[in-house]
């Protein structure tokens, strides 16, 4: 597996550009060269130089500064909501299967309903909700999204349930709970990965496109959404302004994305 | 008639030799045997004859004459209808010969350029003649179906009566009654048999002696891409020289270990 | 005996299964013949106990079964299905495949797993040395040994193999059937074999049930060559191998 995804490239730039944006996401106020908040209005839209290596926004701040602690923010919204939208889909699809029935058709119903909701309404429906902006951007996001993916995780629970491989489990012993833990869980695992590593570039654009209809966190954060919107009214003066953010952005979920897509075809050839 | 000397086929990507220098000749009026089992290149080497490989997957080289013309090269010129008049091939699987979402009716009367009334008339004679020699008596009924409405059997058995029509002057069977029920089998080797009778010349691959024994003078044994035996076909199957030869001698006739 | 008694399935419209009765031995080899869509496949799920009929009875040694204690007599009763490589959970080893029933089933600690493992692989000729391998990295014939490994760990009383031997090459297929039928004169199980395949049938048989639509149509009880069927069907069934035994001069 590890051996397959090595030799693969388009997994590996898919790796380099993930790991990329952990590493920045990291040792964000090690490589920022200024402080992303300091407001210097005498150097408001300054040429890029050695202080600022791609120039200042209209209110003097630190263009790369204020990225690369960008990618902090994003990140530290994105990676909880997915890894929360990952345990209650995995939760939901094994109970589904696992009492089946009633509580599986009831599930279905559930879902039904809220897949009905545009993802979007609800979550501008929920930002307002908490004191911490944060916050309640993750729970937004959790709660419109957690529907599409728990749909997705019942399927593959109940395609791998389906193989004839389980009859023969079923034959050596196994419990129900034995094997949803031990193989289900286990065969699926690869498409999970896949499935969470694009829903987290998802989840990053979802974060900025927030931020861009105001939604998002105070103003002034340094968030590449936010820096998108800010960017947005000088497009025809300084069209670099909203390239830059624009680009972050592109960068991290087409990392995600390639990552997950290349790790898709591995898995399952044959799909896709 | 056809003449194969050192047929050489390797994939382009893995570098693998699949078919490794294989020689053999039919003569018209022959038949002749390909056995051997998955991963022998038996099937690769019928698709080379018909030239059904895929140049960007498959390197082949060594020569094939069909009626003392090379066939291989990229400037040979095959008449129109070469493959179907001249070769034919009835492949394994009869569900995938067939396009699943047109008729059978419309299916066959595409392969065949039919103008005026008086042809169509003809065919259609012709065609019931063809489905009442492999069994299949109520025309009408098979040709208004779609494939999956038959069973593989019978699917296999209206391939063979349509291939026939056209009288191909090789006709090459790639293990045609592998997938059909055992009744279907009977058909399709009496009609083989009635054709080889006839005059055609055949290839025959198979896994089976018996197949082999009632369709082909002669056999060549294949094992990973080479011919590793050749002879008369009762020779072959009563005193073989090779213990792979032996092996699969044994697994045809598994019953006669049995209670036989 | 492993009983089935006027045993009827339908899915949907479809008869699959129509009153159908037949007797499995204890230590003889049953053969059922068909072709495909005879409802034969049916018929093992229900004898193996994963499907319950819709009406007539299962009966494990004398007792009948139903949804209850088909869980508890699952171990007597074992399946090997056709294709091998997608009905072994392709994550495990194959020295896991093995160590499942006779931990689950059969409650042996690590000492007795590994020691039975070894048995195992010496009964149905597996290489040691390939145990440690995933079930994906096997060759056909290593899964399909695998497979049959895995049903003689539960220690069962009847094996069903469902269409266990089609698609294997011809010289594979001979080597393990050789093999099994030298193990079913050691061990005391009945094997049920289902097929297409009249060979198969013939080679290994002590009984043969012929079935077709649905339904038994005829029974060979003792079954000494080709020529004991009276059905037409069945008949039909032995022309082409009879066919080609004369072309071989048999």
């Amino acid at each position: 597996m590890i051996g397959k995804i090595l030799r693969k490239p388009q997994a590996l730039i898919g790796i380099a550009m993930m790991l990329t944006v952990f590493a920045v996401m990291i040792f964000a106020p090690a490589f920022a060269p200024n402080d992303p908040g300091k407001v210097d209005i005498m150097q408001k839209f300054a040429e890029p130089c050695k202080q600022y290596p791609l120039g200042t926004d209209d209110m003097g701040r630190c263009i790369t500064s204020r990225l690369i602690c960008g990618a902090r923010v994003s990140m530290s919204i994105a990676l909880p909501t997915i890894g929360a939208i990952a345990v209650i889909s995995v939760l939901l699809a094994a109970v589904c299967s696992y009492i089946g029935g009633i509580v599986d058709k009831l599930f279905v119903i559930v879902s039904n309903i809220f897949m009905a909701l545009p993802p979007f309404l609800v979550a501008m429906t929920l930002v307002g909700l908490f004191e911490s902006k944060a916050l309640s951007i993750v729970i937004s996001i959790v709660v419109a999204m957690w529907v599409w993916n728990a749909q997705v995780v019942r399927t593959y629970v109940l395609r791998e349930k389906s193989k004839p491989y389980i009859i023969t489990c079923r034959m050596s012993g196994c419990s129900e709970l034995r094997i949803i833990l031990r193989h289900i869980i286990p065969n699926i695992f690869p498409h999970l990965l896949v499935l969470y590593s694009t829903g987290l570039s998802g989840v990053i654009i979802m974060i900025s496109s927030y931020a861009f209809l105001g939604l998002g966190l105070e103003t002034g954060t340094a968030e590449w959404g936010a820096m998108l919107v800010n960017a947005n009214k000088l497009i025809f003066s300084h069209p670099e302004l909203i390239v830059y953010p624009g680009l972050c952005i592109l960068f991290a979920a087409a990392g995600f994305n390639l990552f997950g897509e290349a790790l898709r075809d591995i898995c399952d050839p044959r799909e896709g | 008639m056809l003449k194969v000397n050192g047929l050489e086929i390797t994939a382009r990507t893995s570098k693998e030799r699949l078919v490794k220098g294989i020689s053999f000749e039919v003569g018209k009026g022959e038949t002749l045997g390909l056995i051997g089992e998955s991963g022998s290149g038996k099937s690769l080497t019928s698709k080379a004859v018909i030239k059904l490989l895929n140049d960007r997957v498959f390197e082949i080289s060594g020569s094939i004459t069909w009626k003392n013309e090379e066939i291989l090269t990229k400037k040979a010129k095959l008449p129109k209808g070469w493959r179907g008049q001249q070769i034919a091939m009835i492949m394994q699987n009869p569900m995938t010969a067939f396009a699943p979402m047109i008729r059978l009716g419309r299916q066959i009367e595409m392969g065949f350029e039919l103008k005026g009334k008086n042809a169509r008339q003809e065919f259609y004679e012709q065609l019931e003649i063809a489905l009442k020699n492999v069994n299949l008596g109520d025309m009408k009924k098979i040709l208004g179906s779609y494939p999956d409405e038959l069973s593989g059997g019978m699917l296999q058995r209206v391939m063979i009566a349509v291939t026939l029509m056209k009288k191909p002057e090789l006709l090459i069977a790639d293990e045609c009654t592998t997938a059909v029920d055992a009744a279907s089998e009977y058909m399709i080797l009496k009609q083989l048999e009635t054709q080889r009778k006839n005059g055609m010349s055949m290839i025959v691959i198979t896994h089976d002696f018996g197949v082999a024994a009632r369709l082909c003078n002669r056999v060549a044994v294949m094992k990973s891409g080479s011919i590793i035996e050749q002879g008369k076909t009762l020779d072959v199957f009563s005193s073989p020289q090779t213990e792979y030869t032996r092996e699969l001698a044994a697994a045809s006739v598994l019953f006669r270990e049995g209670v036989c | 005996m492993l009983k089935a008694e006027n045993v009827t399935k339908k899915y949907g419209q479809q008869t699959a299964v129509d009153d159908v009765s037949l007797k499995v031995q204890d230590n003889a080899v049953t053969v059922i013949v068909g072709e495909s869509g005879s409802g034969k496949s049916t018929l093992a799920r229900m004898l193996s106990l994963i499907e319950s009929p819709d009406s007539g009875e299962i009966i494990l040694d004398d007792k009948k079964t139903d949804r209850k204690s088909a869980k508890a007599n699952r171990r007597l009763v074992q399946l090997v299905m056709q294709d091998a490589a997608s009905s072994l959970d392709p994550h495990q080893s194959a020295r896991q495949v093995i160590d499942e029933p006779l931990k689950l089933l059969l409650g042996f600690d690590k000492a007795k797993r590994a020691k039975r493992t070894d048995e195992l692989c010496d009964m149905v000729q597996f290489p040691k040395d390939r145990l440690k391998n995933k079930v994906s990295e096997l060759s056909g014939g290593q899964q399909k040994r695998l497979c049959i490994a895995r049903a003689l760990a539960a220690e069962p009383k009847y094996i069903i193999f469902d269409e266990s031997f089609s698609g294997l090459d011809v010289t594979l297929r001979r080597c393990i059937l050789t093999m099994l039928k030298k193990l079913r004169e050691k061990l005391e199980t009945g094997f049920l074999i289902i097929t297409h395949d009249l060979d198969t049938a013939m080679y290994m048989a002590d009984r043969i049930y012929v079935m077709r639509f649905g339904k038994m149509i005829e029974t060979l009880d003792d079954p000494k060559s080709f020529l004991d069927f009276k059905e037409n069907y069945s008949k039909e069934l032995v022309r082409a191998a009879e066919y080609k035994r004369q072309a071989l001069k048999l």
